[in-house]
């Protein structure tokens, strides 16, 4: 009696603790994004009744070429940015794993430290060192490399892949992180082993740490991706959607579409695609990196 | 020991500091304001007991607004006057999120330029004014019938004119000089393209302008694309289709002045910033850049350049039609506006002669026509105001509007005609 009487207060007592974070979660994510799709299946120009119209958002949305192509941009721009900073996160945490303490505290500061900065920061930073009289062509014709020298952001067939590239760079301090934490918190003993059986460090990480961090790059690979589709702020710093319209994603469309179109139920629409999008590339991630589970 | 010591030091400092800023935040009052009254911006201090009226309008830097704010501020003391800075990258959302917002959040009176009065008037968020103007005759005269006409839908006013913008060609006569090139503002395209090459071989960059704005070459091309006035209106009007060879030649000529790297930074042309333009201008490496007209003084101040020429926008076309893309700004009251009488005497002082005067002094090219326009710099700027061609395809949707002003013009340097039958769909869908 006495025991279920404490197991009824430690109940309560979680409940409790859980209950502010719990309401935040579900005002200003459940309910928005319940709204979001109620919102998907009406007309409302932001100022009217609003009216139910079944499924023909979303007819409008898979009709629109123009509004299909920001979704395969959204795609190329998540997939760059979530390969660039998976693999570059990774590789600064192989090689900061093979420096001294000291410095492998400082080189840590350094690479993380971008993802410190607001992304609309990051972008603008970056359209001075790409853009035609910028700093990278600069170095570039530094170098005697003149014939790389490029108007990075103005380039049609660049502008998108470039904006993966920054994005990634701007998020792989996180990755290297939480890569270096998961590697520092495997045993010793395990590389001792390696060692003994003539294992050259790039074995140890293919043969032990990689396996051994696996659930810390799903987690990390899940949570990249879904940040990387939701992507509007660092494009629009930098270019705006442009040239033309080489770099304008999903996430400026639903702006256009439902503040300068007043089609709020077609930019719900949108939104509800681009969510289901992206929780189809987590969970595709998620398999790829399936597999046992080591317990060391 | 002291180690420890230290790290317990340090979590109490840190504590400390977190709960004051928590204290700190929590004394912010729901108008955003602090509970003092020692702060520094526009909203502190405010007397809840007076009418709150909320400008939108003010944008750093640039005199005549800044006049005007300020004009305003101290005009009305009787009235708690909230300055806004002008949200120039994301207008249309910030309006839009402040008037769902409501109460004392919401703006009364802000600025867009005419051709957005149709969106905002579309989501059924304007105040219709012609009361007001009925009611007062010398208000209504201050401004010529063509600015009333274009602050004008389905017979009823929404906004009030202020600025008569158009973009004007800045030129450096030295440079022009030393290219032995000669600019004027009626020189055919044939005639413009001659001068740019001349330019170019002398080293220079024949002309510069901000990638966010490039789409005004493709505009003075369109609107000039034909041979008499009446088609371009019928144009304009969407009787004549984006696929016509005439639009067609409009579209290359606008292009083709990018692709022959006239335009400073080349092939980065169309991604330049104001910044790299200005201190292009400033460095004299470029001949002749293009502004609005009310940014001009700003912008010869600015770059230090003396010996200049300002003269209208070139047309990027040889049919012989001198038409000038522009249209005036206009300050609206949005729908669901707190203080209705407080907010148009407001929006009476911010148009009348006095502050009108301020911002022509400050180099703007105002709608008021009872100023006095004696001043030469002012008659440079504004010397083309009859060649102003308000309409303009853009009226037509909201959708071909924000095709053309944003990526039409780029997207046709690198995809051609594709751009045209985008536009020529967008123009049927309407029919």
């Amino acid at each position: 009696m006495k025991q279920k009487k404490v197991q009824g207060y430690q109940r309560l007592t979680g409940y409790l603790f859980m209950a502010p974070a719990a309401v935040m979660i579900i005002v200003f994510m459940i309910v928005p994004l319940l709204w979001n799709v109620a919102l998907s299946f009406c007309s409302w120009n932001g100022n009217s009744s609003v009216e139910f119209v079944g499924i023909t958002n979303y007819l409008s949305v898979f009709s629109e070429a123009t509004t299909l192509v920001t979704l395969k941009r959204s795609v190329i721009l998540a997939l760059t940015a979530t390969s660039v900073s998976m693999l570059l996160g990774m590789l600064y945490a192989f090689l900061l794993y093979r420096l001294r303490k000291k410095e492998q505290s400082f080189f840590r500061f350094v690479f993380f430290s971008p993802a410190m900065l607001p992304m609309t920061v990051t972008g603008l930073l970056f359209v001075f060192v790409l853009s035609s009289n910028g700093l990278l062509n600069a170095l570039l014709s530094l170098l005697g490399l003149e014939s790389l020298q490029h108007a990075w952001l103005a380039d049609p067939n660049l502008a998108l892949w470039v904006l993966g590239i920054v994005q990634g760079w701007k998020g792989c301090g996180v990755t290297m992180m939480l890569c270096t934490t998961a590697i520092l918190s495997l045993p010793d003993s395990l590389y001792e082993c390696a060692r003994l059986e003539g294992a050259n460090y790039w074995q140890q990480v293919r043969i032990i740490m990689l396996p051994l961090i696996k659930p810390t790059l799903k987690l990390q690979l899940s949570m990249t991706v879904m940040s990387s589709f939701k992507s509007y702020d660092i494009v629009y710093a930098m270019t705006k959607g442009g040239p033309g319209e080489f770099t304008y994603t999903a996430p400026m469309k639903i702006i256009q579409l439902g503040f300068t179109f007043n089609e709020y139920g077609t930019a719900a629409a949108l939104g509800t695609v681009l969510v289901l999008l992206a929780s189809f590339f987590v969970i595709a991630a998620r398999f790829a990196l399936r597999g046992e589970t080591y317990e060391y | 020991m002291f180690k420890k010591k230290l790290q317990k030091m340090l979590g109490v400092v840190l504590a400390v500091t977190m709960m004051g800023t928590l204290a700190l935040t929590g004394c912010k009052n729901s108008d955003g304001n602090d509970a003092g009254d020692g702060g520094s911006d526009a909203n502190a201090g405010q007397d809840a007991s007076k009418p709150t009226v909320t400008l939108m309008i003010d944008i750093t830097g640039f005199a005549p607004l800044n006049a005007a704010t300020q004009m305003t501020l101290s005009k009305f003391p009787e009235y708690n006057i909230v300055s806004k800075q002008w949200p120039a990258e994301d207008l249309t959302k910030t309006i839009k999120t402040t008037f769902a917002s409501g109460g004392n959040e919401s703006i009364d009176i802000a600025f867009v330029a005419c051709r957005q009065l149709q969106n905002y008037k579309d989501a059924d968020m304007l105040l219709d004014l012609t009361s007001y103007l009925e009611a007062d005759p010398e208000w209504k005269a201050s401004m010529s019938e063509s600015m009333w006409e274009a602050a004008t839908i389905d017979g009823k006013i929404y906004a009030v004119p202020w600025q008569a913008a158009y973009p004007v060609m800045i030129c450096n006569n030295d440079i022009l000089k030393e290219a032995g090139v000669t600019m004027s503002d009626d020189m055919s395209y044939d005639e413009l393209v001659a001068a740019a090459k001349k330019l170019k071989e002398a080293g220079y960059a024949p002309f510069g302008i901000e990638g966010g704005v490039a789409s005004w070459v493709l505009k003075q091309a369109y609107l000039n694309a034909f041979d008499t006035e009446e088609e371009v209106i019928a144009f304009c009007n969407g009787e004549i289709p984006f696929t016509d060879p005439r639009v067609k030649a409009a579209f290359d000529k606008a292009a083709e002045v990018f692709t022959e790297n006239y335009f400073y930074l080349d092939e980065g042309a169309l991604a330049a910033t104001t910044d790299e333009i200005t201190s292009g201008f400033a460095n004299e490496k470029i001949a002749c850049i293009f502004s609005t007209n009310s940014a001009a003084k700003n912008i010869i101040e600015t770059t230090g350049i003396e010996n200049y020429t300002i003269m209208g926008m070139p047309t990027f076309s040889n049919t012989g039609l001198h038409n000038l893309l522009g249209a005036p700004d206009v300050y609206f009251v949005p729908a669901n506006v707190q203080n209705e009488e407080e907010t148009i005497e407001v929006l009476k002082y911010l148009t009348s002669t006095e502050v009108m005067q301020a911002m022509v002094d400050g180099g703007a090219v105002v709608a008021n026509a009872n100023v006095d326009t004696s001043d030469e710099f002012y008659a440079m700027v504004s010397k083309d105001l009859d060649r102003v061609h308000v309409l303009d395809p853009v009226h037509l949707s909201d959708e071909i509007a924000d095709y053309l002003n944003v990526s039409a013009h780029s997207e046709y340097i690198y995809n051609g005609e594709a751009v045209l039958e985008k536009l020529e769909g967008m123009r049927q869908k309407l029919q």
